[in-house]
């Protein structure tokens, strides 16, 4: 826990968020907020793995929904057919994404698929399976997807309390920092911007570019994987629209690069942002006016990426070689 | 000087890009400790002939051994982990990377703990006087700097054979003499074998054991630096007849 001795706004940032999270799990917040919370830390959960492939080592995905979803429907499905807890279920999820990161990264990155040519094979990835989940209704639900049955059981990850899922999204949001943090302390961290910043130099300089984009791709993968686990967990409810969207896939885009893609709390930051405003601009108007929300977020987009083009966290923390 | 075996050879090796013979049946010899330099008119095959050896282009046919090894068509990252480092001709730097970043993304391939190799880095940019400018981003640096980082950056990576492309190209008389000190000093230090490709031929002169000349794809001179440069087709196809 080295790490712990920093200091800077980025880290002063990260304690509080997680004051935020021990005051919700002792006060007796409204549920309407408690969710709103839970929502924020997924996000920032979900884009902060984004980074590791997106943001640290460059390589855009635009369909992130595809481990989501990996993850959400392995659980849902195996707990739906074979009563199989959760808690095994999210085991699956990361094998899912190991297999996902074998089919779609291992051949893009053998055959040096590069820049926008990578971020449409991910896009095209995730809208297959998409409509593979809406195709094979009889054991999906198609698109009105998969109602799980709630039995309050703990040892099913099922808790009457919202404020044991806040416990448990904050605990993996923390553990994934932990393990970015690490990465830039360790040569892997170094190389993984290296290839972002320059891939033929960074071949000149030793590195094995394939390899290390296909650890980032894995670990970005398996925490997005082991995200979608805990959407089914939380919400009992899974539909394609809901996680393998690519609705979905920009949304865990923009929160990153909106934040800081580069930068370790950056995601987290976007999170929070983003994720309070739309939620109240969604309960205040979208009832009235269905499409405002969306444009709203388009504008927020705009206004940011003008003032800030790297991120908040680059522009309210004053930008600094990440590997300083 | 005498020299044991070679630590690199290169076999009959042909490239062609479409119907341009880059290189037209090559063969080359690198001793251990030698300091090669190789001269020729632009287009001549010298930057291409670098490519192959370091895996950046596979050879049509042909073969380069290193240290007895067959090591034709290996991958880049390959070729550097047997000791086979190259410079650029246009540096190839990480721009918005810090100069120390820079140095110390070398030395981590043999480094793996990063406060070591942060340490490492320090000292040899401490060799190009470069200690000052270590926070700069590489972007904001100017040629000659760039030109000293991305050598840097090669010998970071402690090669058995360096590969140097037109390292002087741009250089200011006093900054190019720098460099060739430091080239000499490493020999000295460390033993390396060096080959540079070069168009400034007088001070390529003053530093090589042994020079080669090619023109158009082929080996058309190759001995002392003295002999090659009065060779007439040298004069011819090169450095014209005005040279002397």
């Amino acid at each position: 826990m080295m790490f712990l001795k920093e200091k800077g706004p980025d880290f002063y940032t990260y304690i509080f968020l997680n004051a935020v999270a021990i005051l919700s799990l002792i006060l007796s917040l409204p549920e309407y907020i408690l969710h709103v919370i839970i929502l924020s830390f997924w996000y920032a959960y979900l884009s902060t793995a984004w980074a590791i492939i997106s943001g640290y080592t460059g390589q855009i995905s635009l369909g992130h929904s595809l481990f989501v979803a990996a993850g959400s429907y392995a659980t849902a499905l195996l707990y739906h057919y074979y009563n199989i807890t959760p808690i095994l279920g999210i085991l699956v999820a990361i094998l899912a994404a190991c297999l996902l990161t074998m089919i779609i990264g291992v051949p893009s990155f053998k055959l040096g698929v590069r820049g926008p040519y990578f971020t449409f094979s991910t896009l095209a990835a995730a809208q297959v399976l998409y409509y593979l989940l809406i195709a094979y209704s009889q054991i999906t639900g198609g698109e009105l997807g998969l109602s799980l049955k709630y039995m309050g059981n703990p040892l099913y990850l099922q808790f009457a309390e919202k404020r044991t899922y806040l416990l448990m999204i904050c605990l993996l949001w923390n553990l994934e920092i932990i393990i970015v943090k690490a990465i830039f302390r360790k040569r892997i961290g170094y190389y993984l911007v290296a290839i972002r910043e320059d891939e033929d130099a960074a071949t000149a300089v030793g590195i094995n570019v394939f390899k290390y984009k296909v650890l980032a791709l894995l670990l970005s993968g398996i925490f997005t994987a082991i995200g979608g686990a805990f959407y089914t967990i939380y919400f009992n409810y899974i539909s394609p629209s809901s996680v393998a969207s690519l609705q979905l896939s920009f949304q865990i885009a923009t929160t990153a690069l909106v934040g800081g893609a580069r930068s370790w709390i950056g995601p987290t930051l976007g999170a929070f942002l983003i994720t309070p405003v739309m939620e109240y601009v969604r309960i205040r108007f979208g009832s009235q006016y269905a499409t405002l929300p969306l444009m709203i977020y388009g504008f927020l987009l705009i206004f940011i990426a003008n003032i800030a083009s790297l991120g908040l966290s680059r522009f309210l923390f004053k930008g600094r070689d990440e590997l300083k | 000087m005498t020299f044991r075996e070679p630590v690199l050879e290169v076999k009959n090796v042909c490239k062609f890009f479409g119907g341009i013979k880059a290189l037209d049946d090559i063969s080359l010899s690198l001793f251990d400790g030698e300091l090669v330099g190789v001269i020729g008119p632009n287009g001549s095959g010298k930057t291409t002939l670098i490519n192959v050896i370091t895996g950046y282009i596979k050879p049509d046919k042909g073969s380069v051994i290193c240290m007895g090894k067959d090591i034709t068509g290996l991958p880049p990252h390959e070729a550097v982990s047997m000791g086979i480092v190259r410079t650029f001709q246009i540096t190839r730097p990480f721009k918005e990377l810090s100069v120390l970043s820079n140095v110390m993304l070398s030395v981590l391939f043999r480094e793996r703990n990063v406060e070591k190799a942060r340490e490492i880095a320090l000292n040899i940019l401490k060799w190009f006087n470069l200690e000052d400018k270590k926070d700069l981003m590489c972007k904001d640096l100017n040629i000659p700097d760039q030109k000293k980082i991305e050598f840097a950056r090669a010998l970071a990576l402690d090669p058995k054979i360096l590969l140097m492309d037109e390292v002087l190209a741009g250089l200011h008389i006093e900054d190019a003499k720098r460099i060739l000190d430091i080239i000499r000093k490493l020999r000295e230090e460390r033993k390396i074998t060096i080959l540079i490709v070069e168009h400034r031929v007088k001070l390529l002169a003053e530093i090589v054991d042994r020079m080669i000349a090619m023109n158009a794809g082929r080996i058309i001179a190759e001995g002392s630096s003295s002999d090659v440069l009065n060779n007439p087709e040298v004069i011819k196809v090169y450095l014209g007849e005005g040279y002397k």
